[in-house]
């Protein structure tokens, strides 16, 4: 008699990079979002009760680095302690099993460590297998090296990674997984289910539909909507995935709750402006979203205000809003009505022409005409 | 503005005072003593202008009248641009504020109402900076005015000039950049506030991103070792089994082979020893040879030196006889010598007896001679001894004579004569001295006591009484004359003479002999000839003279030495002929040959002697046979030593112990770094922990980095902008105000000229403040100039900034009054004669309200209304 097929429901993350810091966040906005990246421990024991998963697995960079302050590492523990269904850990590339290694540091029961590629019965019929990284840099194909001491099995089992699969650059790297090698593996049934970290958007990889990469729960980086590829498109998402023995069924549930976008506009009036001023009301969570912009264009001296007070009445509201400095090339036309209206004249006319004229090529010289517009009608 | 009416009350000491109906231009004079409320009059003016009713601060209160606690009260009635009103303040007690607007439009105010709206009058209409100047505040006469602060000045020097704007005066936004740079920037430009903490803090952040840097890449060294570490202990414990056993197969391989070592040595010893004892018993058969070609050479040795022996012999004989032979005549000549010798010594004696006795005999006879001179002369001596009779005794006794003879004479001459004459041959006695008569009278000099003796009568003068006294000069002439010959003892002078010449020769014929004896000395000395002939005595004593004279004696003397020499020449010629005998060649030859015949002698004996006593031990077949045997036994102990070399050899027991050291030395290597990893593991392992949260330090250091760098460049952007803006506006001031300086400067210099010159210039600074003045005496800077040209020139400027500013109003005159606080008090007639002129132009344009103790300084003002302020003051309201 054959057996029942196995089947299996677990939570797929990875990247959590507990003590991240990103720089545009000030001191409070930073407290939170570290807040946040360990709210997502709990939500995902919620998301694990809520979709009968038996565990969870985070594929690696758990933490941010090895060595972190005891307060990160305090917290985080309890956050793990707290879990209602035992979670696996990997070690990646941030947090590899190195000397100094944190997860030397973890005695919680419910937190197991994957630091080899033994194979770790999990459930009856139900293993896992890693391939952590021992060394800041892998210098082979580590999924590969693991898959190699494998001979395929009855039992499902699932192996957890940390790495890239495909070339983003056109560097040939030693580490690169090879993508062939685990269809095949996963074809002669050694494996059911590669559950990938290091990618911070979640995605499948692949054709097999059983390679993923999980994203980071909590959003690390700007989604952009200028450049070709986006930025990170699909973060803030945890994956469910029920495996069964030759097959895998994967389902993204949004985790994150916080937004980093970075936003391009050509301003050319005030209407564009006041458009783009609407969109960032637009925000829902503002609190909770971090924005950059790059603007270009000219602009009117009363769109130049417009656009000024704008930014800095919003700016406190956000978390983060910056401008792209790169990007931004706004130039200065003051209409001559505008010129008119401030009524200066004499030297101080004779003065505004000057740097009127230098705005044109000098950065400087626009801020300047800028602050004159503004004292002078403070008057 | 204009001031059509000013009332005050209970304002500081003035219960009421009243000014009303004020001409809308003109000079308006109003005059009092001091302290009577002349600036009392500007307090209120600036009191209901500018303190609100509400004010009660001490200046406030100082208004009060000393004592009573009344309300000062001050209303104003004037036009400031096209609004009219009037407006009431009381303070302190019950303070109200009261505004009434007649034109353009009726408005009534009260309270803060009031106060706001008046405010709104009078700075939409009035230059207050003007009104600074020309109108209030005037105890500051002070040294200048800076007219380009005034905006109305300027606007109407913008008038003049015809060029386009050429700067309005916009305080204004001036203020309000430069407050905004002061965010940014000291005084001097320095960073401040909200730039130089940005900018602090973003150079900390960077030293605080460095440390943590450096912190964490020390802890990732440390992991890194830890990780080294732990891997090369695993490796070391891995080798540990496989290192001890092939330490103990390598041990073994080396007691081996040092054993076999052991063994080759043993049979090398024994290899040894079988040499020595060949070489020994080689060595005998060797000796014995030896010696018996020793007694065989000595034999022939022995034969060699005796053939020699009779020839040597031979020679010796020779040799000896040759030497007796010139020995002895040797011995002759020198002899000969000897006789040479002794006949000279002979010889010379003699000559030198011969000599002495010759000398003797001379001696001898010179010495009589010396005597008898010796004696010649003692008698000489003798005769001159005794006083000599010199010259000067001559001379003496002479003159003395003379002397005598003269006295006589004299006595003669002067004396009684008695003169005999008689028959010849009669005699007479004087004095006892016979005289004879001759043919010729005898005269008789008669003196007292003269005896005559004539026949048998005797006459005896007796000198009369005569006036002479003293010595009678005859006698004294007599008795010098026998003093002196007592002395020398002489009866008279011929003795004298003859004495003297005895003397004399005798001298004479005495040096002649003592010539003589000198010569006769022949230079020595008598007492030398003396001794010397003593001596000859003494030596010729005891001698016999040869019978020689000394020519003789001298000749036998050369041959003698004659002779010597011959023998000694002889000698001379013997000495070298034996010289080369004296060597004795043949004989030592002949010695010593005998000396080593008896050598090789001895050699022969004992050569014999060594060869009997060793064939007396062992027979010289004995000793073949050992060398054979010897031999033998060397041979296998040879062959033993080589097969046990190439045993150990193979072994190589070097190396096999090299290798065994080197497996020790693993061995210990390994357990060393076992030990020592760890130790190393430990240390590193609390390293790691005490640095944990590095990482995220520095995580969170390069994040606070980026964000002070953000803020940084984000601050320094606005500041750039103020800094450039301000540059810009100040550099476009600058240019404008040196426009101004112009029309300034001439609108001063005409209203000036009138009073101080024609030739009379200004040089004033950008801020349009008179610098120094100069006209034909020279340039004086302002500080310099009299107190009297400093209050013209303030005046004066008032009148120029006013002048300007009632050509830019619309209606042609003076914005704000220009009021003059007693000024001019050190001003001369003169000069105050031409100021009036300009106080009744300055009139015709607007107000100019003058204070003053003395209104006869402005008699000559045309057109002007004058208030004494008693009048004011009175109760009464005028009118």
């Amino acid at each position: 008699m054959t057996p029942e097929p196995h089947s299996v429901t677990f939570l797929h993350t990875s990247d959590l990079q507990l003590g991240m810091t990103r720089w545009f966040l000030a001191g409070e906005a930073q407290a939170r979002f570290d807040a946040a990246r360990l709210n997502t421990l709990r939500r995902l024991g919620e998301l694990a009760l809520e979709h009968d998963a038996a565990f969870i697995v985070i594929a690696g960079d758990v933490f941010d680095s090895n060595s972190l302050s005891a307060q990160t590492m305090g917290r985080a523990l309890e956050a793990l302690r707290a879990l209602p269904v035992p979670v696996y850990l990997l070690p990646g590339n941030h947090d590899p099993l190195v000397a100094d290694s944190v997860f030397r540091l973890i005695d919680v029961e419910g937190v197991h460590l994957l630091g080899d590629s033994e194979v770790v019965e999990v459930a009856p019929g139900v293993e896992l297998v890693g391939a952590p990284l021992l060394a800041r840099t892998a210098a082979t194909d580590l999924v590969r090296r693991a898959l190699e001491g494998l001979e395929p099995t009855d039992a499902v089992r699932i192996m957890v990674g940390h790495g890239q699969a495909e070339a983003r650059t056109h560097d040939a790297r030693a580490d690169l997984i090879d993508l062939a090698y685990v269809e095949s593996r996963l074809a002669d049934g050694t494996i059911d289910y590669l559950a990938l970290g290091d990618t911070h958007s979640a995605q499948p990889v692949g054709t097999s539909g059983r390679v993923w990469f999980s994203g980071s729960p909590e959003v690390t980086d700007f989604r952009d909507h200028a450049t070709a590829g986006g930025g990170e498109t699909n973060s803030g998402k945890a994956l469910v995935v029920t495996v069964s023995k030759g097959a895998a069924e994967v389902t993204e549930v949004p985790v994150g709750e916080w937004t980093f976008e970075a936003l391009d506009r050509e301003l050319m009036g005030e209407e564009d402006v006041a458009e783009f001023l609407a969109t960032l009301d637009a925000y829902p969570h503002k609190d909770r979203t971090a924005l950059k912009y790059g603007l270009r264009g000219t602009l009117t001296m009363t769109a130049t205000r417009l656009l000024e007070e704008g930014l800095e009445a919003r700016r406190p509201v956000f978390a983060a809003l910056h401008e792209r400095e790169r990007l931004t090339d706004l130039h200065l036309e003051p209409g001559p009505e505008e010129l008119a209206s401030l009524g200066v004249t004499g030297f101080a006319a004779g003065a505004l022409r000057e740097l009127v004229d230098a705005a044109v090529d000098d950065p400087t010289a626009r801020d300047a005409v800028n602050l004159f517009f503004r004292l002078a009608r403070e008057d | 503005m204009r001031i059509h009416s000013l009332t005050l009350e209970n304002f500081r000491g003035v219960e009421r005072l009243e000014l009303r109906d004020l001409p809308e231009t003109g000079v308006i004079v109003i005059h009092g003593d001091n302290e009577q409320g002349k600036s009392t009059i500007l307090d209120a003016l600036d009191a209901v202008l500018n303190e609100k009713h509400g004010g009660r601060s001490r200046a406030v209160k100082a208004w009060q009248p000393a004592g009573r606690d009344d309300s000062p009260t001050v209303t104003l009635h004037a036009t400031v641009g096209p609004v009219t009103f009037t407006i009431r303040k009381n303070w302190l007690r019950a303070p109200k504020a009261e505004l009434r607007i007649t034109a353009p439009q009726r408005a009534d105010y009260t309270g803060r109402e009031a106060e706001d709206q008046l405010e709104e009058i009078l700075s939409r209409h009035m230059d207050r900076e003007l009104a600074r100047t020309l109108f209030l505040r005037q105890d500051d006469l002070g040294d200048g005015i800076a007219a380009v602060g005034i905006s109305s000045v300027t606007r109407a020097l913008d008038g003049v000039d015809d060029g386009d704007s050429s700067g309005t005066e916009d305080t204004a936004l001036s203020a309000a950049v430069e407050k905004e740079y002061e965010r940014y920037f000291t005084a001097g430009g320095q960073e401040r506030l909200e730039l130089k903490e940005a900018r602090v803090a973003f150079e900390s952040a960077q030293t605080a991103q460095e440390t943590a840097a450096a912190e964490n890449a020390e802890l990732a060294g440390h992991v890194d070792r830890f990780d080294r570490v732990t891997e090369r202990q695993a490796q070391a414990l891995a080798d540990l089994p496989g290192a001890e056993a092939e330490e103990q197969e390598l041990a073994e391989r080396a007691r081996v082979a040092a054993e076999a070592e052991e063994r080759a040595g043993v049979l090398r010893r024994e290899l040894q020893l079988a040499t020595e004892a060949l070489e020994r018993a080689e060595s005998a058969v060797t000796q014995r040879a030896t010696l018996a070609a020793a007694v065989t050479d000595a034999e022939e040795l022995l034969a060699e030196r005796r053939a020699g022996l009779e020839a040597a012999q031979e020679e010796a004989g020779r040799e000896a006889t040759q030497l007796q032979e010139l020995g002895e005549r040797r011995t002759a000549a020198v002899q000969a010598q000897k006789d040479a010798a002794a006949r000279l010594r002979t010889a010379r004696r003699e000559l030198r007896l011969v000599t002495d006795a010759s000398r003797r005999a001379d001696l001898t006879t010179q010495l009589a001679s010396v005597r008898e001179l010796n004696e010649r002369i003692a008698q000489l001596r003798t005769a001159t001894a005794g006083r000599e009779i010199t010259a000067a005794d001559v001379d003496a006794v002479e003159e003395a004579t003379t002397e005598l003879t003269l006295a006589r004479r004299l006595r003669a001459g002067a004396a009684a004569r008695l003169e005999f004459t008689g028959p010849a041959g009669e005699t007479l006695t004087v004095d006892g001295t016979e005289l004879t008569l001759g043919d010729e009278p005898v005269s008789v000099e008669l003196s007292d006591g003269t005896a005559l003796l004539i026949g048998g009568i005797t006459a005896r003068y007796r000198a009369g009484h005569t006036a002479e006294t003293g010595t009678d000069p005859v006698a004294a002439a007599e008795q010098t004359l026998t003093a002196l010959l007592e002395e020398l003892d002489l009866p008279d002078l011929a003795a004298v003479r003859e004495a003297h010449d005895v003397h004399r020769r005798a001298t004479e014929d005495l040096a002649a002999l003592l010539r003589e004896r000198t010569s006769l000395l022949g230079g020595a000395e008598e007492e030398q000839l003396v001794a010397e002939l003593a001596r000859l005595e003494e030596e010729l004593a005891d001698e016999d003279l040869p019978d020689l004279d000394v020519d003789a004696a001298t000749r036998a003397v050369e041959e003698a030495e004659d002779a010597g020499e011959e023998a000694g020449r002889l000698l001379a010629e013997i000495d070298e002929a034996l010289a080369p005998w004296q060597q004795r060649r043949a004989e030592n030859a002949l010695t010593a040959l005998n000396v080593r015949i008896e050598a090789a002698e001895e050699s022969l004996r004992q050569a014999q002697s060594a060869l009997d006593s060793a064939l007396a031990g062992a027979s010289d077949e004995a000793l073949g046979e050992a060398v054979r045997e010897a031999t033998r036994a060397r041979e296998e102990a040879l062959a033993q030593s080589r097969a046990a070399d190439e045993e150990v050899a193979a072994a190589d027991p070097q190396l096999a112990a090299d290798l065994h050291e080197g497996a020790v030395v693993r061995l210990r290597s390994l357990h060393e770094t076992v030990a020592r990893s760890r130790e190393d593991l430990a240390g590193l392992r609390s390293y790691i922990e005490q640095a944990q949260g590095a990482a995220e330090r520095l995580d969170k250091a390069e994040s606070a980095l980026e964000a002070a760098r953000h803020r940084l460049d984000s601050v320094t952007r606005r500041a750039e902008a103020v800094q450039l803006l301000r540059e810009t506006l100040q550099r476009h001031r600058a240019e404008a105000r040196a426009r101004y300086a112009r029309p300034f400067a001439e609108q001063l210099t005409l209203l000036a000229r009138p009073v101080f010159g024609t030739d009379v210039e200004f040089t004033l600074s950008d801020q349009l403040e008179v610098s120094q003045r100069s006209d034909a005496d020279g340039t004086v800077p302002l500080a310099d100039l009299s107190g009297g040209a400093k209050e013209q020139l303030a005046i004066l400027t008032r009148f120029a900034i006013a002048h300007l500013t009632s050509r830019e109003s619309e209606d042609g005159q003076v914005p704000v009054p220009v009021i003059i606080d007693d000024a001019l008090g050190s001003t001369d007639p003169t000069r105050l004669q031409r100021m009036s002129t300009l106080f009744s132009r300055m009139g015709d344009t607007g107000q100019v309200i003058v204070l003053t103790c003395v209104p006869q300084r402005y008699e000559r003002v045309g057109g002007r209304t004058e208030y004494a302020i008693e009048d004011l003051k009175s109760s009464t309201t005028l009118l």
